[in-house]
């Protein structure tokens, strides 16, 4: 027991510090957006299909008009993997839906599609949730449609409707939501 | 703490924020001539229409009240004198200028028509239309006004319908004059025909600079083609407006279904532009769309395109046609459902 105390005691009080070398190489993101074929393109009744893009494209803001029965807005947006030799891996996900304050939204939707016009996936902008996870090949591009529909006989909203989406990607498969 | 991930190390998540204006619709559909249910926006509609009659016209807009779309005009201008055309609110003129004669080549002038021949159980067919020519002063030669009818599909003329002249001596107006010829003629269904009003131009009488160059005119109204047939038949129908508010939009009327028998073409029109029609026979689609048409708010010719329908259908039949009207600034894309029903007594 003494002798225990004793080498105890010889370690308390004592600090040991472990050097740890992190390399952080910082790298343009291979995943990014570009503005669509349509971007800054004539809307309806004189008004624009805007889209801004964040300085290094890894956000974006679109804006579109709509009005009632279906509206299509047409190749605004795309997302662009300029890394030719790895494919990703990728979810987009709602995280504030599109909510009318008078009901006259029946659905709006973001649709992505390959250069071929094949659907990669679909997103119910109206509720949160993410798409499936979709891969993102090497080099490959893919565009964003958006389409809404607005029912007759309802008011417009008075302000634009808002939502909040994020693209998830990730080297690796199962794409992980951040907690 | 560290971001948790399931597997890697890497997780990006990149921020996208749509924001979504509602306008009130810039392209609002309207009654016409047939019985229609409106959406309470003018966003969709619902039309309905007993056919009573047992004739059509196959000449569309022949009184040129709201413009000449279905009407085209050709030229032989060798001399570049400025032949043309022009429209007012009631009628159409082929216009120009000689040339003296010994300077050139005189040329000719035709107004032509796209005729749409809603059935081919025809009993017989009435011409009418009206015409006044004026010329300025002397020409050389007589010259010439002939009106046929064109098969597009042979590139022949099929039938002559009359022909006459104006003498060379005469300067001055003939005032209208109007005309109705009955054809001994028929259409073969499956061919596109035209109808045309051909006219030469002939040189001026040049005698030592005395005679001037002439300027004529050759003004067309209420033209008419009058199909009488077995089944009943309407043809330019009017079933919808379509009518642009604000903006610039290409057009197309589509099926999306089609119940019931008989035949119909419905087609879009605006005051210069007519469409390739939507093509049904004995019940089923054979052409799907209509080719687009330019609507402009801007334009009074064409902030309005007209819903034409040709149809023909046996007594007691009933035809139920559902399109979806199509206009797109090539951005952003709208549709609209709209509903035909075509009946019989």
């Amino acid at each position: 027991m003494v002798a225990l105390a004793t080498a105890l005691a010889a370690y308390a009080g004592v600090l040991v510090a472990y050097p740890v070398g992190v390399t952080v190489s910082e790298v343009a993101p291979p995943v990014h957006f570009e503005a669509g074929t349509n971007a800054d393109a004539a809307g309806l009744g004189g008004t624009k299909v805007s889209v801004t893009l964040g300085a290094n494209k890894t956000s974006a803001s679109v804006s579109f008009a709509v009005t009632y029965q279906t509206t299509y807005i047409i190749d605004p947006l795309r997302i662009v993997n300029s890394d030719t030799n790895n494919a990703y891996y990728a979810k987009l996900c709602v995280e504030t839906p599109l909510t009318s304050t008078t009901g006259v939204l029946a659905g709006a939707t973001a649709i992505i599609e390959d250069t071929n016009g094949n659907t990669v996936t679909t997103l119910d902008l109206t509720t949160s949730g993410c798409t499936p996870e979709f891969t993102i090949a090497a080099g490959a591009t893919y565009i964003i449609h958006f389409t809404t529909t607005l029912q007759e006989g309802f008011k417009l909203d008075d302000n634009a409707l808002t939502a909040q989406l994020k693209l998830y990607w990730s080297p690796e498969s199962p794409v992980p939501t951040a907690p | 703490m560290l971001p948790y991930v399931a597997s890697g190390g890497v997780l990006l998540a990149y921020p996208l924020s749509p924001a979504v204006p509602e306008v009130p619709p810039p392209v609002v559909l309207q009654a016409a001539e047939a019985d229609a249910s409106l959406g309470a926006n003018g966003t969709s509609a619902s039309v309905s229409y007993t056919i009573t009659t047992n004739y059509y016209d196959a000449v569309r807009q022949g009184t040129f009240d709201d413009g000449f779309g279905g009407w085209y005009y050709a030229e032989y201008d060798p001399d570049g004198v400025l032949y043309g055309y022009w429209w007012t609110a009631g009628y159409v003129s082929l216009s120009g200028r000689s040339v003296p004669y010994g300077t050139g080549i005189y040329g000719w002038q035709a107004l032509i028509a796209v005729l749409d021949f809603a059935s081919y159980d025809i009993v017989s067919i009435q011409l009418n239309f009206s015409i006044n020519f004026q010329r300025t002063s002397l020409a050389y030669t007589d010259a010439n006004i002939t009106i046929f009818i064109y098969n597009v599909n042979t590139s022949s003329i099929e039938y002559t319908v009359a022909t006459g002249t104006i003498p060379w001596y005469f300067a001055g107006s003939t005032g209208w004059q109007s005309y109705s010829f009955t054809l001994n003629w028929a259409p073969t269904p499956g061919y596109q025909y035209l109808l045309v009003f051909y006219m030469t131009v002939p040189y001026s009488l040049y005698f030592w600079g005395l005679i001037p160059q002439y300027d004529h005119d050759l003004l067309v109204d209420n033209v008419s083609m009058v199909v009488y047939t077995d089944n009943y038949a309407v043809a330019n129908l009017e079933a919808l407006n379509v009518t642009d508010y604000n903006g610039t939009y290409q057009a197309i009327l589509r099926v999306v279904a089609v119940s019931g028998t008989g035949n119909a073409t419905i087609a879009l029109a605006t005051g210069t532009t007519a469409s390739d029609p939507i093509v049904i026979v004995n019940g089923s689609v054979e052409r799907w769309q209509t080719s687009p048409v330019t609507l402009n708010h801007t334009d009074p010719l064409d902030y309005t395109a007209l819903v034409l329908v040709d149809a023909s259908l046996e007594a007691g039949a009933e035809l139920n046609v559902t399109l979806e009207i199509v206009y797109t600034t090539g951005a952003t894309t709208v549709v609209y459902p709209v509903n035909i029903t075509l009946r019989t007594p």
